[in-house]
């Protein structure tokens, strides 16, 4: 990707028209990310505007268990991690590591979405649901927003690790995994910011 | 393919890091109670923008290469409109906040 200018077709034989039409894609989809940053970022500022328009409900100090929020944290980086070494699974084409590390994946993130779904019926069934203040309004749309993103990553990884155990490491699934592991790892990042920002601080406010 | 290869101790030294981070934030978070609370906000800002960075370089890889010119730079135009994003929401809302404050006060 020396210059996206480059014609694609000057490229000397096929191996390397490939090479550029991979990374090609993989910055696609790293322009998707780079949308959904900003995303995030509007969440972020409406977070911060409203945070403390509490109108007479709890605050965040209230309602932050910040030793379960520790352990949510924990699950996503062991899901990224794992995440990280099924893709040097990958590249070493070892299909039942891959399999393996790829299932440790997801299972660390289906007890982080739990986690999160657990908050949020607590909240809402003590009568804190997003309907009870601007607070708790931009809190449920920033937390549930990457929650989502998560519980959509974790659908996708579903379907990729029935399609390699079905059709083993094939060029396309190889270049899936790619994208996924950017996605997974990206959500990580956005984490670190709702962490330290929402319950870290927020919670100190 | 061009793939980027990642290496065990590459992922290792970003799970390390991270897990460091992520606990002296917590701790900080809950233990320094003695530090005027703008010094820990400061701090914690501070070691998520580290964990950030520790996880852009090991976990997604992003590094100098000249093949990853354009991730860099949109990137830092992501980073750029994220600030001008963020800042000019925080300033716009203070200001229209104090301008109400002002009128209750006068009335």
């Amino acid at each position: 990707m020396k210059s996206l200018s480059q014609d694609l077709g000057k490229n000397g034989n096929d191996y390397a028209t490939e090479d550029t039409h991979e990374d090609l894609t993989l910055l696609g989809f790293w322009l998707y990310l780079m949308t959904d940053c900003l995303l995030f970022c509007a969440l972020f500022a409406t977070w911060a505007v409203l945070h403390n328009n509490t109108a007479g409900g709890p605050s965040a100090h209230d309602i932050i268990d910040l030793p379960y929020v520790l352990i949510e944290t924990l699950c996503l980086l062991f899901s990224s991690t794992a995440n990280g070494i099924a893709m040097m699974a990958l590249q070493r084409r070892n299909t039942r590591s891959l399999l393996g590390w790829l299932g440790l994946t997801g299972i660390l993130g289906v007890f982080f979405v739990a986690m999160e779904l657990h908050e949020f019926l607590h909240l809402i069934e003590s009568g804190n649901g997003p309907q009870r203040s601007g607070f708790l309004s931009s809190f449920f749309t920033l937390v549930g927003t990457h929650g989502l993103h998560v519980s959509i990553g974790l659908l996708w990884l579903l379907t990729l690790w029935v399609q390699i155990s079905r059709k083993g490491l094939t060029a396309p699934i190889h270049s899936r995994l790619q994208r996924f592991s950017l996605f997974w790892h990206f959500l990580d990042l956005v984490w670190v910011a709702v962490f330290t920002f929402v319950y870290l601080i927020g919670g100190d406010l | 393919m061009k793939i980027h290869h990642s290496s065990l101790s590459k992922t290792f030294t970003g799970f390390v890091l991270s897990l460091i981070l992520t606990l002296g934030a917590f701790s900080i978070a809950r233990g320094w109670t003695d530090l005027a609370s703008t010094m820990r906000h400061v701090l914690l800002v501070l070691l998520a923008l580290i964990q950030i960075l520790v996880q852009l370089r090991y976990f997604l890889h992003l590094d100098g290469s000249p093949d990853q010119r354009w991730k860099r730079w949109t990137l830092w135009y992501t980073v750029l409109i994220a600030l001008l994003l963020l800042g000019g929401t925080l300033w716009i809302m203070h200001n229209a906040q104090m301008h109400m404050m002002a009128g209750m006060e006068s009335s």
